[in-house]
């Protein structure tokens, strides 16, 4: 059984963030790759939308750059033929200020004879900015 | 039930759900659902944890009260037996000041009997909350943030 796109995607991913190893990630990146981190780029430089192979390498290496994963676990995952969803629980340290970080994320991956074409990631960003700050928003009820 | 009815199931329930159709959405749903939305409850107070269905029915209602208009687009779906996961588009309406509003939410489903037992979902929380109080509070923090996240 072939083993599907993502698992070479995700150790790939990680390999290149943690060891700052991009190589086997490179061979999984189509060149014209469509890549989204939803989140404001403004704090997260390696937030927002990216196109292309080198775009998206120079994102992965922004994410090495600033933050270590510790741990991850998977809560869901779903696989189809050339796509996966996947719930992620990820263990982070913010580099700069060794502040640790946790989030859930959402990814949405899709894959062209094995390397990834598109990824749309989603994360709760009012969190994140709150973990990142080190101290609540303090905004009034919305609804 | 198979995979394409569990598939079925959930884009109905989507749809009920923006399309205002409480009893649709909780025929979808099972008597022990379960409610996860990764968003910031003290602003959303109607999100977070919520176990049975009746939340379904409050979260239609309030999304009634807050938004004339609901428009949205499963743009990804993919299925996997009892679990199925969801990208959709959304544009809202609100009823105040007729601003449109609009997110992309991730939702993850897992199905028993073909329907809905578990729902976790998440979407941009801080660009959907500028976007409801109709200003940037990016300008606010990002100084701070950039400082705690750059190397």
């Amino acid at each position: 059984m072939t083993e599907h796109s993502l698992w070479r995607f995700s150790r790939a991913l990680h390999r290149a963030i943690n060891d700052r190893e991009p190589e086997d990630l490179e061979a999984l990146i189509d060149d014209d790759v469509d890549w989204t981190i939803y989140g404001p780029v403004d704090m997260f430089t390696f937030l927002g939308a990216r196109h292309g192979k080198e775009a998206v390498l120079d994102v992965c290496r922004k994410i090495a750059e600033n933050v270590r994963i510790h741990r991850f676990e998977r809560e869901s995952v779903m696989l189809g033929e050339n796509s996966a969803a996947s719930m992620m629980r990820y263990s982070l340290t913010a580099l700069n200020s060794n502040r640790p970080i946790s989030l859930r994320i959402a990814n949405f991956a899709q894959f062209k004879a094995g390397r990834l074409i598109s990824m749309r990631v989603l994360v709760d960003t009012f969190d994140l900015i709150e973990q990142a700050l080190g101290s609540p928003i303090h905004l009034p009820k919305i609804a | 039930m198979g995979d394409d009815g569990n598939r079925q199931c959930v884009l109905a329930f989507i749809r009920a759900y923006y399309e205002g159709d409480a009893a649709t959405a909780l025929a979808c749903c099972a008597d022990d659902f379960d409610s996860i939305t990764y968003a910031p409850v003290d602003l959303f107070p109607h999100l977070g944890h919520k176990h049975g269905k009746a939340w379904v029915t409050e979260a239609i209602a309030i999304q009634q009260q807050r938004y004339s208009s609901r428009k949205h687009e499963v743009v990804f779906i993919a299925a996997d037996g009892p679990k199925i996961a969801t990208m959709t588009r959304a544009a809202l309406t609100k009823q105040n000041d007729g601003r449109v509003v609009q997110m992309d939410v991730a939702e993850f489903f897992r199905l028993a009997n073909g329907r809905i037992v578990e729902h976790r979902s998440f979407f941009d929380s801080f660009d959907f909350v500028q976007q409801v109080l109709g200003h940037d509070l990016s300008e606010s923090f990002a100084a701070s943030v950039r400082g705690a996240m750059q190397s």
